[in-house]
């Protein structure tokens, strides 16, 4: 359904460019949820920004193609991009409250989705029953409303976002999103900010909607946790690149790539023997010193002089695939 | 005494409720370092004029920390867990009297320093001290590491520079930097980098006892491993009490001895780690503990998902504080009246459902 | 080897300890200085308010003739390019043949003295008070701001006329009059400033070590807002030079014969026919100076604000 190949995106600095993203590659499945795991600066959130051409100056898609129902993404005009977003796909954000505009009520919000779109008339503005479409497409909202299971849809149409709790206003978010009935939905961290009762919520929400609706969903994360319940598929970035890919189960019991080891050994877990935990050594490296060969060389344990070349994307099984040079000369 | 005991001690001290008529004698000798007794945190928001003729809205009370009492054991690290809008954050401010408390009593080794005057506060501070969870904000941006750290050193009294020079030389090499960045501005380092200086302007007074207010929630997955094996070290090396306040369950089962948490101003569970993760009597700690994302499948346990929000802690609950949106509750004896606390072997809870009646059924 | 290395260690930390506010107030202004190449207008701004000050120090000891006393012989003079001008008065001369050009050279004494006391003392008043009522709070704010608010619900040139027909004209009455309203914008914003950066972090780990109010307010709080109030500082300035010229042309300021540029606008009007210069060229003065300082001002900002982010 959507599948991005060779995926580029840089932002200009003193003449030169800084790759975010460096030459990325994946595929989504309709249905399937994907997971983009990584750390802050390894252009998880630039990549999902790309795919619905949110990429603005100084950065831009420098190579690569993103392919959508038949269409390279990567070249839209304005104008194409009024009629895909919101429609065909559509994202999620990160802090709800400022998402969310304090002047509108939601239910105006969410119907703005609707209205644009036309989506309940076919395209077709019907100048003379105005009336009679606001009152479809109310209805249609506060259907949608309770679908994301907010309590009294009705009543609370008219309120403003601040009158909501923050899952409240995520699951309005997850309402706008899901309006037209989106074949993806991305969503960028979209439980950072909530807690942790409330995040489950929300997931739970998600999956749902992923069920009912076949959407395909693909969130970026930091928490492995939530990548190993939520996703069918992980993702591994570092430094602009996809380290590793396959199952969620896959990588999180069987991580091939030194980076997701060293990741899944750092972080705590709740389990019967107390667990030491190690942190990576070293820092995350300048995205401007990041030469051709491998980003993380400079924290990795097992790290030889070959890691300095460009290094391919290697295939160990169906659908699990890994960027390191120990894999490619089969020294697992 | 502590090093004497060890573990086993902490154990065995977990059996010595914590209300005022036992607590006068002790089984055994190890006195707590922190002792909170009633403690009571109550923000004031005062309707305007315009507001109470207008809407007839009164002045609400913000019940932040609603009768606390605990004890922290010298050497431990006492986690406290909750979702926004428990209080924990004020809780630990309150001890350290960085928020003044309304009511209740706080105990520092042995002495009752709960008048709090400008001299006992003066005193409490070389130590006791707070980690802060921002490093984006906790440090002053117009200031260079090493006046920050001198700063710090001479509220604790030392006025000679070389003295102090020497201090800060040694501080910044135990958490882990150089003495080359001392004269460099916050905004130059990482997120984890500022959570080093943050420690050692804290350690920089000298202190027994560190509140870390959610220490490494604002920092990357594999920052918070070094910072957490940082605090673990120090621990170790200078024989501190650490009150860690967190919201990452994770992290608060590996740093902590014991675990305590709390919703809505009130504490509802307190026990030793692993038999609190293992075997939760209050329902919300059940619900909390099940709605952790497991990385590993093995851990799944089956979901609560709660109903409803949390409540907001405007205006004292009647009855317990779980009331709302308890799957659990076990009658209208819940609506009414607040649990009292119950100690279980060692395992404290306050919940209806353990009351001694309960338990005799 | 390394006996030596560890020496230079010490030393070079040894003066570190007493010599960093030097040094970093040294290295401050370097950086304004190279951030005002890159703005010329500002720049240009910064050249010309300079050589005001310059003229206002030594200008009247270089001036051609006496700027208050003249020979009526020659009374309305025009300037050196007009018929019946003459080098002797480059431009021209007054009703009461004072050569112009050195009347108005020390008019700018006046006028810089004026602007730099006035919006001096409206500085240390209301940013002292805005400090203290933003951290204290409570009856102390809230007196202060309904007085603040009181002051300005008055339009600052009437509140300053009324004032000062009250306390009589002349040169002390003229800057406690600007003073007395001029305290209330510096109150204002060192006030909101400092509620905000109070909410940050660092003021609250500096409470938790234990220093003193005063302590905190002066170097935790102050330092990271000296900057807007520096940049508005130097806006008032022109501000304050100005209304000096409108109550001197009211004739409620600085009486004649002492030169100041209002009182010499105002009383050239009688002559705009035969002598437009007598109120032009104070004008013309007047207007390079104010536009200068803003031009300056504006500059500051845009170099100041965005540095103290990236800073």
């Amino acid at each position: 359904m959507l599948e991005v190949k060779n995926l580029t995106v840089g932002f200009k600095k003193d003449e030169s460019w800084i790759k975010a993203v460096n030459n990325i590659e994946f595929s989504v499945n309709q249905g399937q949820i994907i997971g983009i795991v990584g750390e802050s600066g390894c252009g998880k959130s630039t990549a999902l920004f790309s795919i619905l051409g949110l990429i603005s100056k100084p950065g831009e898609i420098l190579d690569g193609e993103i392919s959508f129902g038949g269409h390279n993404l990567t070249t839209k005009t304005k104008k194409q991009w009024t009629k895909i977003r919101g429609n065909d796909i559509s994202m999620i954000f990160q802090d709800p409250m400022s998402a969310l505009n304090p002047a509108y009520s939601v239910g105006e919000q969410i119907r703005e989705i609707i209205k644009t779109h036309g989506t309940l008339n076919n395209g077709k503005n019907n100048f003379f029953n105005k009336r009679k479409q606001r009152q479809k497409e109310k209805e249609k909202v506060i259907e949608l409303m309770g679908e994301v299971k907010i309590p009294h849809p009705e009543k609370r149409y008219d309120d403003f976002p601040h009158q909501f709790s923050g899952g409240m206003q995520q699951r309005i978010l997850v309402a706008m999103a899901i309006a037209n009935n989106p074949k993806l939905l991305l969503a960028d961290e979209p439980t950072t900010a909530l807690d942790v009762t409330v995040q489950a919520q929300i997931l739970e929400l998600l999956k749902e909607i992923n069920k009912v609706h076949n959407t395909s969903i693909i969130t970026v994360t930091h928490d492995l946790g939530v990548a190993s319940e939520f996703c069918d598929e992980i993702i591994v970035m570092y430094a602009g690149r996809i380290v590793e890919k396959g199952s969620s189960y896959d990588v999180i019991n069987n991580p091939c790539h030194p980076y997701t080891k060293g990741l899944l050994n750092s972080i705590p877990t709740i389990s019967e023997e107390k667990k030491i935990i190690e942190p990576i050594k070293g820092n995350v490296i300048d995205l401007a010193k990041v030469g051709e060969g491998c980003g993380f060389y400079n924290r990795c344990p097992y790290a030889t002089e070959r890691c300095n070349a460009p290094v391919k994307m290697t295939k160990i099984n169906e659908n699990r695939y890994v960027r390191c040079i120990q894999y490619l000369e089969g020294e697992v | 005494m502590y090093t004497v005991l060890g573990r086993r001690g902490l154990i065995l001290l977990n059996t010595l409720p914590n209300n005022d008529q036992i607590s006068s004698t002790p089984t055994l000798e190890i006195q707590p370092l922190i002792e909170v007794r009633n403690l009571k945190k109550y923000f004031k928001r005062s309707a305007s004029v315009l507001e109470k003729v207008l809407t007839k809205q009164k002045d609400s009370l913000v019940c932040a920390v609603d009768d606390v009492s605990f004890s922290i054991y010298p050497g431990e690290t006492l986690g406290l867990v909750g979702e926004s809008g428990c209080g924990k954050s004020t809780l630990g401010r309150t001890i350290l009297n960085l928020h003044e408390k309304t009511d209740g009593q706080i105990i520092f080794k042995g002495k009752d320093i709960s008048d709090m005057s400008n001299k006992t506060t003066k005193e409490y501070r070389k130590h006791a001290q707070i980690i802060f969870q921002n490093p984006y904000g906790s440090l002053n941006p117009r200031m260079t590491v090493f006046e920050i750290l001198k700063i710090a050193i001479e509220c604790r009294g030392v006025s000679d520079p070389y003295v102090q020079q020497q201090e800060i030389f040694d501080l910044i090499e135990r958490v882990g930097l150089t003495k080359r960045q001392l004269d460099q501005y916050p905004h130059q380092f990482s997120g984890g980098q500022r959570q080093r200086i943050g420690i050692a302007r804290a350690l920089a007074m000298k202190p027994e006892f560190i509140v870390a207010d959610e220490p490494v929630s604002a920092l990357d997955v594999s920052v918070q491993a070094q910072i957490l094996n940082l605090m673990d070290e120090l621990k170790q090396e200078l024989n501190l009490t650490y009150l860690f306040i967190a919201h990452d369950l994770s992290v608060v089962y590996h740093v902590s001895d014991r675990v305590a948490v709390m919703y809505l101003g009130q504490m509802v569970e307190m026990a030793e780690t692993k038999e609190l993760f293992n075997n939760p009597k209050h329902p919300y700690t059940k619900a909390l503990l099940s709605s952790i994302p497991a990385v590993y499948k093995d851990e799944k346990k089956e979901r609560i998902i709660l109903e409803g929000n949390v409540p907001s802690p405007i205006n004292q609950t009647v009855g317990c504080v779980f009331k709302d949106r308890c799957f659990n509750k076990k009658g209208p004896i819940c609506d009414l009246v607040r649990p009292e606390w119950q100690l279980i072997d060692g395992h404290g809870v306050a919940c209806h459902l353990y009351t001694e009646e309960t338990i005799n059924e | 080897m390394t006996r030596e290395i560890k020496i230079i260690e010490t030393t070079t930390y040894d003066s570190y300890a007493t010599s960093t506010k030097l040094q970093k107030w040294g290295k401050n202004l370097k950086n304004i200085f190279k951030d005002l190449k890159k703005q010329p207008i500002a720049l240009i701004g910064g050249i010309v308010v300079l050589l005001y000050a310059v003229i206002a120090i030594i200008g009247p000891f270089i001036t051609p003739h006496s700027g208050i006393e003249g020979d009526l012989a020659d009374r309305i003079l025009p300037p050196v390019w007009m018929e019946g001008g003459t080098w002797n008065h480059i431009l021209g001369t007054n009703e009461q043949g004072v050569d112009l050009f050195s009347r108005i050279i020390e008019g700018t004494r006046v006028s810089i003295a004026v602007g730099i006391i006035a919006t001096t003392i409206s500085v240390l008043v209301g940013t002292s008070l805005g400090l203290i009522a933003g951290y204290f709070r409570g009856w102390f704010d809230t007196v202060l701001s309904r007085i603040a608010d009181l002051l300005l619900s008055f339009p600052f040139l009437i509140f300053a006329i009324g004032l000062m027909s009250f306390l009589g004209p002349g040169f002390l009455n003229l800057i406690l009059a600007l003073s007395f309203i001029g305290w209330v914008e510096f109150f204002r914003i060192t006030r909101g400033e400092s509620l905000s950066e109070q909410k940050k972090e660092y003021v609250e780990a500096a409470k938790s070590i234990g220093r003193n109010p005063i302590k905190i307010m002066w170097s935790e709080i102050l330092p990271n807002i000296i900057q807007t109030i520096f940049v508005l500082a130097t806006l008032r300035f022109g501000y304050m030079i100005i209304m000096e010229a409108s109550l001197s042309f009211l004739g409620l300021g600085i009486q004649p014969p002492t030169p100041a540029w209002g009182s010499m606008i105002a009383s050239g009007r009688e002559y705009m026919l035969t002598g437009w210069w007598l109120s032009t060229f104070p004008g013309i003065f007047l207007l390079i100076l104010v536009l200068n300082i803003n031009l300056l001002g504006e500059g500051l900002r845009d170099i100041l604000d965005p540095r103290m982010k990236t800073k």
